[in-house]
């Protein structure tokens, strides 16, 4: 919860900032995508430093990811159908 | 863009298990990279003055996404637990997460079981993973209305609040991430909810 509001306040602080300065679009994007890089490598470790979840991999795996790509064209597909009954709708 | 991810996963992959006692330096560096990442998509935002006159203009519309992202996760959940030999309710209660292994993983761990904690674990850390790769493929090409690609977010669940926003916003523009970002806020406060009431049943 307190780190939920530390982002809400950081998020309100980039805002503001961003209403007052005006910093070069390519020095922001590039920054952002050191940042996230980092978060990547950070994600990866996670899972290579826990024997459990690396151990179990294969067996529980094969059911994660099914359920992974169950739920991902689940969501595709309620939007698509709501793009295309939206797009009939409006013609 | 994917090429570099996948090397940063991999990467990250095998220091963690090559070096597993420096977890305890990393932790407070997400924290305060997250925090960092927060600031610079407020920055995005800040500078961009033409996207909060549009957002009052079409802000209804921005609710219905991560409505319709829940209850196409949910419904995927329930189809795909027909076939799998953890059951469907367990299925939903995975699916219900919309991305957020961090919370997932532990909460049906500590209240059903560590099979269906760790199988929820991967499934949505799959799911973040498989949206960084998706949304540089899906963002591109895909329908826009009003200016928003949702099919470029759906995929990311909860997850395009905070870790998959810089791509979304890199790959279909400050728009589009704003919508998103919305998304993935109204679905992350959903996920405790969902979970517990899931996990409920399976006790």
């Amino acid at each position: 919860m307190t780190f939920l509001f530390a982002c809400l306040i950081a998020l309100g602080l980039g805002f503001f900032c961003g209403r007052i300065f005006t910093i070069s679009k390519t020095v922001t994007s590039r920054i952002s995508w050191g940042i996230l890089l980092c978060m990547i490598f950070t994600l990866g470790y996670g899972v290579g430093s826990n024997k459990t979840i690396l151990n179990n991999l294969s067996s529980l795996g094969l059911q994660a990811l099914a359920i992974c790509l169950a739920t991902i064209i689940g969501s595709l597909f309620t939007v698509k159908v709501y793009l295309k009954w939206r797009e009939n709708h409006d013609t | 863009m994917t090429l570099k991810i996948l090397l940063a996963v991999l990467l990250g992959g095998l220091t963690g298990f090559f070096q597993p006692q420096l977890s305890s330096y990393i932790d407070p560096f997400v924290t305060i990279a997250l925090l960092f990442m927060m600031f610079f998509v407020g920055l995005e935002f800040g500078q961009d003055r033409e996207l909060f006159s549009q957002l009052k203009k079409d802000g209804c519309t921005l609710i219905v996404y991560p409505l319709l992202i829940a209850f196409g996760s949910l419904l995927g959940a329930f189809v795909i637990g027909f076939f799998l030999p953890i059951g469907i309710l367990e299925s939903v209660a995975c699916g219900s997460a919309f991305g957020w292994y961090s919370l997932s993983g532990p909460v049906l761990s500590k209240m059903v079981s560590e099979e269906l904690g760790t199988i929820a674990f991967l499934a949505n850390l799959l799911r973040e993973l498989s949206t960084f790769l998706l949304v540089p493929l899906l963002g591109q090409s895909s329908k826009s209305r009003n200016g928003i690609k949702p099919l470029a977010f759906a995929p990311g669940g909860a997850t395009t609040m905070d870790s998959t926003l810089p791509v979304v916003s890199r790959v279909a523009g400050p728009k589009t991430a704003l919508a998103a970002f919305i998304s993935g806020t109204i679905l992350s406060m959903l996920v405790p909810f969902m979970l517990q009431f899931f996990a409920s049943f399976l006790v």
